[in-house]
């Protein structure tokens, strides 16, 4: 039912030029959505033309970029800041906030983000494939989409690839593209469903389904197809299972969201090849955590069973440089003490301990292991501003090749 | 006395990071030292708790890691298998159309499936094992998905009973419906973490939860609670004599701004717990009246701690009265 790219038309679609895309992955309480919203600051302040889709982002981070709520389509962030953060104030110098400052009033800069609603998103393209009203308010009716665009969580899995690929079409001057994912394992739902969802779409069953509702005028010629196929005996299988009423919602749901699945075909197929795309980085962000770690392995293993890569591994929030480097750590950690100093060398020594664990295992994992220290003034229980972000997400380029612009 | 929770299934959520999988092992070790036989349940990609107990990892075939406590990692593929074939008694159906490859094709691309059969495969662990098999499991601890897939976990069945089902799944999901909501039964704790972010997120959480599954959670738990060992505000703990002693070691201003943020880093852990429990106190949605269970950092007394002492540890800080002590 679904057509195919003609080779042609697949060939327009991979000659586009793409926004260079960079997927942040991690366990949750890492600090990717801080991390990924930091890089894209820094990027757009650079001058680049930056998107970011963001996941849940706190509070603290959304007041941050500006912004009360971040909608679902996006919204431009300002990115012209009065105040300098807190974190630059100590560790940048003079001139680096000059040329930030020059380049606030000048740059061509441009800083786009929005927040991962799959079930607005749908309803979106509902009314941009112009459905007949009746066709509409049937659709906004039935129980599985209405379940799919409000209640069900795992439907953010499977629709933002789908997404993702909009932005090229809303957006197509873009430069960047930063993902910001869900935590853990769910973040492979999102890489690996763009394959899922196109071959659920591709399946016969989809064109069973339909044929079971009505179609009326493809009824007579899929029939025999139909029962050749051995079709009836599965549809008479999930009646069984699942009852009539479900099929006929179910084939009804195909049926109405035909064109959307059109759509949706053609931007997974963009989707998967962007994913793929040997300019795509993939970022796994642990912090100083076993669990956090083992989750960032099991991701990195993930991605290479979907014949994708790692490029750079993020260690956040890892032991202060200056104090690890330092010789006097070491009587610190052999003093006697008693008490709160206890406590306190204990937790030093776990950390010590943990973050060479962490690295030992992500090492091996990517291209490129980077580590970013505790940040003094960044983690504080003030308000976090658009410069620290900016901050935050220079030090990240500062500290890594393959995140450079 | 807060614990141990009646309920016999009970699931332990939260936002990821907050150390949920490290509060399902304690409590369910914790159920384990009184005497019942206990499963904890995760679904994960990888096995992460067997680990802990120095055991090799499992899949969907449950494992001993500890006295009278047992341990799996969900499979879709087997727990729709063993609900055809096994439950059901449907080998024929379960070959002929599940197995189809177009329908797999569906099972893997639509939302919700796997969710079903995830808490199908609880309602068989706490309600039919007996009548079906013999056996059953005194206590059965899940380590809940993470997010806010975790409260869309809770609507699913009411979420599908408008799908216009009927036959077996349809029948499944009211079953699965009526387990959940029995509090008599099914309990839910909320863990999470004294840092910035995660009592934001709890804080904003708990309600969404609370409406999810009609009435609030059992508790909270609060992971790495640094209470006990540590009391002192970050300017007092700076002009302690200790820290200052610490301080000569290390003369550059570098290195010292290192310490302090380290040291900031533990302190801060005990002002968010404070603002934590006044956060919570301060609601009128019910939420106040829940019980706070603050389990300690080990780390912070015992720094050479395995994972299973860790885990014995905390299930000991649970309290109640244990009998394979």
């Amino acid at each position: 039912m679904f057509k195919k790219n003609t080779p042609q038309e697949s060939r327009i679609a991979n000659s586009k030029k793409l926004p260079r895309l960079t997927v942040f992955l991690g366990a949750g309480g890492v600090g990717k959505t801080t991390l990924s919203a930091g890089y894209a600051v820094a990027l757009a302040e650079q001058g680049l033309k930056v998107g970011l889709m963001s996941i849940d982002p706190a509070k603290r981070l959304k007041s941050a970029l500006g912004v009360e709520e971040l909608p679902e389509l996006g919204c431009v962030i300002q990115l012209a800041t009065s105040n300098d953060s807190h974190a630059d104030k100590k560790n940048e110098n003079k001139s680096d906030k000059k040329k930030d400052s020059d380049n606030n009033k000048k740059s061509e800069g441009q800083l786009i983000a929005a927040l991962l609603l799959v079930g607005d998103s749908l309803k979106r393209w509902v009314k941009a494939e112009g459905l007949s009203q009746a066709s509409e308010q049937r659709l906004l009716l039935n129980p599985l989409f209405r379940a799919i665009t409000d209640k069900l969580a795992t439907a953010t899995d499977t629709f933002a690839a789908v997404r993702m690929a909009e932005w090229v079409e809303l957006h197509p001057e873009l430069d960047e593209l930063i993902i910001d994912t869900a935590p853990g394992i769910h973040a492979i739902d999102f890489l690996s469903k763009p394959e899922k969802l196109i071959s659920f779409l591709d399946s016969k069953l989809v064109e069973w389904l339909k044929w079971f509702v009505g179609g009326q005028e493809q009824k007579s010629g899929l029939w025999q197809k139909v029962v050749k196929g051995g079709a009836r005996k599965v549809l008479d299988g999930l009646a069984q299972i699942g009852g009539q009423g479900f099929l006929i919602n179910f084939g009804e749901f195909l049926i109405l969201l035909d064109d959307v699945f059109l759509t949706m075909l053609k931007r997974l197929e963009t989707a998967r090849s962007w994913l793929r795309n040997s300019d795509t980085r993939f970022v796994l962000v642990s912090s100083v955590r076993e669990d956090t770690a083992k989750v960032a392995l099991e991701l990195g293993e993930s991605l290479k069973a979907l014949h994708m890569k790692a490029r750079v591994a993020v260690i956040n929030r890892s032991f202060p440089e200056d104090l690890a480097n330092d010789a006097g750590l070491a009587q610190i950690l052999s003093s006697q003490t008693s008490g709160e100093a206890t406590f306190f060398v204990n937790a030093l020594k776990a950390n010590i301990q943990t973050e060479a664990y962490v690295k030992n295992q992500l090492g091996p994992l990517s291209e490129e292991l980077v580590c970013l220290p505790l940040m003094a003034d960044l983690d504080g229980v003030q308000n976090l501003r658009l410069a620290d972000l900016g901050s935050l997400g220079r030090h990240l380029i500062a500290r890594s090749e393959k995140l450079k612009a | 006395m807060i614990f141990p929770f009646q309920q016999r299934l009970l699931f332990v959520c939260g936002k990821g990071g907050v150390g949920r999988t490290t509060i399902s092992c304690a409590m369910a070790q914790a159920y384990a030292l009184r005497g019942e036989r206990v499963l904890l349940v995760q679904w994960a990609l990888r096995d992460s708790i067997s680990g802990r107990f120095q055991k090799p990892p499992c899949n969907h075939t449950v494992q001993v890691v500890a006295p009278g406590l047992e341990t799996m990692n969900f499979q879709p593929d087997e727990a729709i298998r063993e609900y055809f074939v096994d439950h059901l008694g449907l080998r024929l159906l379960h070959q002929l159309i599940i197995e189809n490859k177009h329908v797999q094709r569906l099972i893997h691309a639509a939302p919700g499936v796997q969710e079903l059969f995830f808490l199908g495969r609880l309602f068989w662990l706490t309600c039919l094992s007996l009548p079906e098999r013999g056996w059953q499991y005194d206590r059965i601890i899940v380590d809940t998905p993470a997010t806010g897939h975790g409260a869309s976990l809770f609507q699913l069945p009411q979420t599908i009973s408008q799908f216009g089902m009927t036959g077996p799944l349809a029948y499944e999901s009211e079953r699965v419906a009526k387990l959940l909501a029995d509090s008599k039964i099914t309990g839910v704790i909320l863990a999470t973490l004294p840092e910035e972010l995660p009592v934001e997120e709890t804080i904003e959480f708990a309600p969404q939860l609370t409406a999810a599954l009609g009435r609030p959670p059992l508790a909270f738990v609060l992971n790495r609670s640094v209470r006990e060992a540590c009391s002192l505000k970050l300017n007092e703990a700076v002009s302690s004599d200790w820290f200052q002693k610490m301080l000569q070691f290390i003369p550059s201003e570098q290195a010292q701004v290192g310490l302090k943020t380290l040291l900031g880093e533990v302190i801060k852990r005990s002002d968010y717990e404070k603002i934590f429990n006044e956060r919570i106190l301060a609601q009128n949605n019910g939420l106040e009246k829940l019980p706070i269970i603050a389990l300690p950092d080990v780390v912070l007394s015992q720094p050479q701690a395995s994972p299973s002492e860790i885990i014995m540890a905390l299930a000991k800080s649970f309290g109640g009265d244990f009998k394979n002590v």
